[in-house]
């Protein structure tokens, strides 16, 4: 499990370096928060998740930006004499709308996008790892706060809704609630 | 001309498998899945406003082939007795096991036994003015006999005039040539568990002792303690199903979600019984 986690974490860290590399004035984000799930099931047997987030806005026209988005939102909750163990891993791509100018101090932000999960999850009574792959949209807001000329902080809302795949039973759509800090390359 | 006939005789082919297939294809994709050699119920009990997960494991209970003929809920349905917006919910998420199957249900101490509630549970379950929450059923060969252990003034207990008829019901059940098994059913167990272990009902020994004498009891099923529990005391099988959506009772043993499948064969009089979770694993399984 904690393999396949951090194979899945460098590869994700991987993808935005290269990112990075390939676009010029990027700026990356790494934000922390709560996965939290609008399916009753989910909600009822995984309670919330806690979800890190790494996302790159490149590629700028006008007030329009695209991001790129990988990481992770785990839930580890007592059952069967056991934790169960779900992870939950993102790749989305999103354009984002700066309401205000990117010079203001504090600027909205209100986006879109799509992407494909993959979600496992594990319990010592399974006999396997139960994995799904699924694709869903998502729509995000948030309020960014600068705070140097290459720092920027963010507080971000974005609701991810996934199309369960009909071998998943549980379905994981939810809000991730994010604070960030963005740092301009 | 050979030709001509090689094509007839290749489009007679295509025609008689066609047909043959449509055959079996329509055989084995609309002809209800039955097995005449057992048959089936599920109980299941503690929902108390988890719909989400009572919701996938109702569905589960409706896909079971084949469908089994009795659905049997052990009480505490919702968290506040008397409000009639539980009840709604309930029977919504119910819907999968009561379009295919008869569901009974068993008095829990979340329902109440206020007049205002009683109401409110004899209207919600049919139950007619006057007549008791306790009652059997018989199906096919086994007596089905569901108790109430919330009877004002004699909450935790099974006394006076449920007494009497418990003895009633179990003394003609074990003459009848009727009756092969005997399944009884109560919301707070003889023996608690979990967090309640040690707690028993008021009058266990006396009930246990009953339950002793009579050779055709084959199970006697609890809920109360949201957790699933097995033990077998003087060879009467107490279970303990708490699972259908209340916060689970952890550090006891059998802290999942599930429902209870009972499998009895019409043949060899044996009873399989299975534990199924939420991911539709089979937890437990085990003979009686």
């Amino acid at each position: 499990m904690r393999f396949v986690k951090k194979e899945l974490c460098k590869k994700g860290l991987l993808l935005f370096l290269l990112l990075i590399v390939k676009v010029n004035a990027a700026t990356i984000w790494v934000s922390l928060g709560v996965y939290d799930f609008t399916d009753d099931i989910s909600k009822e047997f995984y309670k919330y998740g806690q979800s890190f987030r790494v996302s790159c806005d490149f590629g700028q026209i006008s007030a329009l930006k695209l991001s790129a988005t990988t990481g992770g939102s785990f839930s580890n909750v007592p059952y069967h004499g056991d934790d169960h163990e779900m992870f939950i891993l993102p790749l989305l791509l999103s354009w984002k709308y700066f309401l205000w100018s990117e010079q203001s101090k504090i600027y909205p932000v209100i986006g879109s996008g799509a992407g494909i999960y993959a979600k496992m999850d594990h319990n010592e009574y399974f006999p396997k790892k139960r994995y799904s792959f699924t694709y869903g949209y998502h729509f995000t807001s948030g309020l960014n706060y600068k705070i140097s000329n290459r720092l920027t902080s963010k507080f971000e809302m974005r609701y991810n809704i996934l199309i369960s795949p009909g071998t998943e039973d549980i379905n994981s759509s939810g809000f991730d609630v994010l604070l960030g800090i963005g740092f301009l390359f | 001309m050979n030709r001509l006939k090689y094509l007839k005789h290749l489009s007679f082919l295509l025609f008689y498998l066609t047909i043959m297939a449509g055959m079996f294809g329509c055989q084995n994709s609309s002809a209800p899945y039955t097995n005449e050699g057992y048959w089936s119920f599920v109980v299941y009990g503690d929902l108390r406003q988890g719909f989400g997960i009572y919701e996938k494991l109702a569905i589960s209970m409706g896909y079971e082939k084949p469908t089994p003929l009795l659905a049997i809920c052990l009480g505490d349905i919702m968290l506040e007795s008397g409000n009639e917006a539980e009840w709604l919910k309930f029977w919504k998420y119910s819907e999968p096991i009561t379009d295919k199957m008869p569901l009974l249900i068993v008095r829990g101490n979340h329902e109440g036994n206020d007049a205002a509630s009683e109401w409110l549970y004899r209207t919600q379950t049919g139950t007619p003015d006057g007549q008791p929450f306790y009652f059997s059923k018989q199906i096919r060969d086994q007596l089905m006999i569901i108790l109430d252990t919330e009877i004002a003034g004699e909450e935790n207990s099974i006394a006076n005039q449920q007494l009497d008829w418990l003895k009633t019901q179990l003394g003609s059940a074990s003459i009848s040539d009727d009756v092969s098994g005997i399944f009884i059913f109560m919301h707070r167990p003889l023996y608690q568990q979990g967090i309640h272990f040690r707690e028993t009902l008021s009058n266990a020994p006396e009930i246990h002792e009953m339950f002793k004498q009579n050779k055709k009891i084959r199970a006697v099923i609890a809920g109360h303690n949201h957790m699933y529990h097995y033990m077998q005391k003087d060879s009467i099988n107490y279970f303990i199903s708490g699972g259908a959506g209340a916060p689970l009772t952890h550090g006891h043993g059998g802290d999942y979600f599930h429902y209870l499948l009972f499998n009895i064969s019409n043949k060899n009089d044996q009873i399989n019984m299975k534990t199924i979770g939420i991911f539709n694993e089979i937890c437990e399984k085990r003979t009686l």
